[in-house]
């Protein structure tokens, strides 16, 4: 319940505070103020009562009913969309699930390569000998055997120029 | 009934009378309250899950009223029409009706079909559905005043439109 109007020192009756008072929605206020004013007014007891019987007349509109063919077609096509909201319902279930397996699947892989890379201790420290290797593999038939680094002593023993 | 959450099958049941007045109400034609009723109970049955025991009946009347609103704002195609009453659908009157004719329900029922939506929703959900101005207000998302204002023009206007058919 609401006083509208309770604020204003000047109380001003309105048909549409009248309409309300008729359904019971003005506070003790309101509701006081209106009834004065109608207990002095042989006028708004007129518009009073004509708000009644509109209020009334629709208030005794005779209820309706749907033939019961409507109800039993309702009720199929309502069955029909109860199985079609449980398939969805199961889809929905379904890719929830699958979500959940591809995620935990993807940490089984993570766990897996973090175990590899981190936990298990590093073995194999071998260092290749590259100095004895290349030395091996120089071109050694210019210099009878002996590496390339030794062929600027070669070049100057046999007078090579340009 | 589980945990005050009914089942579709109640909610069709017990409440589909109704969900069909309002929709009968609010569109004037069988046609477009039983497509209204059929849109509505389809939203309430995958809005039962979320329902939280409370007023059913304004629980009720949002949802058709929703629907309603979405099928005004779609509908170019098909201007409403109003019909009186088929007698053969319209049940026994309540004992508070005896007063009024059935030309007095049929003539409100064009008088009602001819207010334009912004004063014939808050209409309907006040004096069909019997929701308060503060349900009206909610599920129209309208002020209370804005309500009170609606009610009460609507209700002239429906006064208006009589006292000409009287004379």
């Amino acid at each position: 319940m609401t006083d509208f109007s309770s604020t204003n020192n000047e109380f001003d009756l309105s048909e549409d505070l009248l309409s309300a008072y008729i359904d019971g929605e003005l506070g003790p206020a309101d509701r006081n103020l209106v009834e004065s004013h109608l207990a002095e007014s042989a006028q708004w007891r007129v518009v009073l009562d004509e708000i009644t019987n509109v209020r009334s007349a629709l208030r005794s509109l005779p209820e309706r009913d749907a033939p019961s063919e409507f109800w039993e077609r309702l009720a199929a096509v309502t069955d029909t969309e109860a199985a079609v909201i449980d398939i969805d319902k199961y889809r929905r279930r379904n890719r929830r699930r699958n979500r959940w397996m591809t995620a935990i699947g993807g940490a089984a892989v993570a766990a897996v390569l973090v175990i590899g890379i981190v936990v298990i201790p590093k073995t194999d420290k071998a260092q290749p000998p590259i100095g004895v290797f290349s030395n091996r593999h120089a071109v050694q038939a210019v210099n009878g055997g002996a590496p390339i680094v030794d062929l600027v002593s070669v070049a100057t023993r046999n007078r090579f120029s340009r | 009934m589980v945990d005050g959450i009914p089942t579709w099958e109640e909610v069709a049941r017990d409440y589909g009378r109704f969900l069909y007045t309002v929709a009968y109400r609010l569109t004037g034609n069988d046609q477009d309250a039983q497509d209204l009723v059929q849109e509505a109970l389809m939203r309430v049955r995958r809005g039962l899950e979320r329902y939280e025991p409370g007023s059913l009946k304004g629980w009720l009347a949002r949802i058709v009223t929703n629907v309603h609103l979405d099928n005004m704002r779609r509908q170019t195609r098909r201007p409403t029409s109003s019909f009186p009453d088929d007698p053969d659908q319209v049940l026994p009157p309540s004992p508070a009706a005896d007063e009024f004719s059935s030309d007095l329900s049929a003539d409100l029922q064009r008088a009602l079909l001819n207010l334009p939506n912004e004063f014939r929703i808050p209409v309907v959900l006040c004096d069909v559905a019997d929701q308060s101005y503060e349900q009206i207000s909610a599920v129209l998302d309208i002020p209370i005043g804005t309500v009170r204002s609606r009610i009460h023009r609507g209700r002239r206007i429906l006064r208006s439109t009589l006292a000409g058919i009287e004379r």
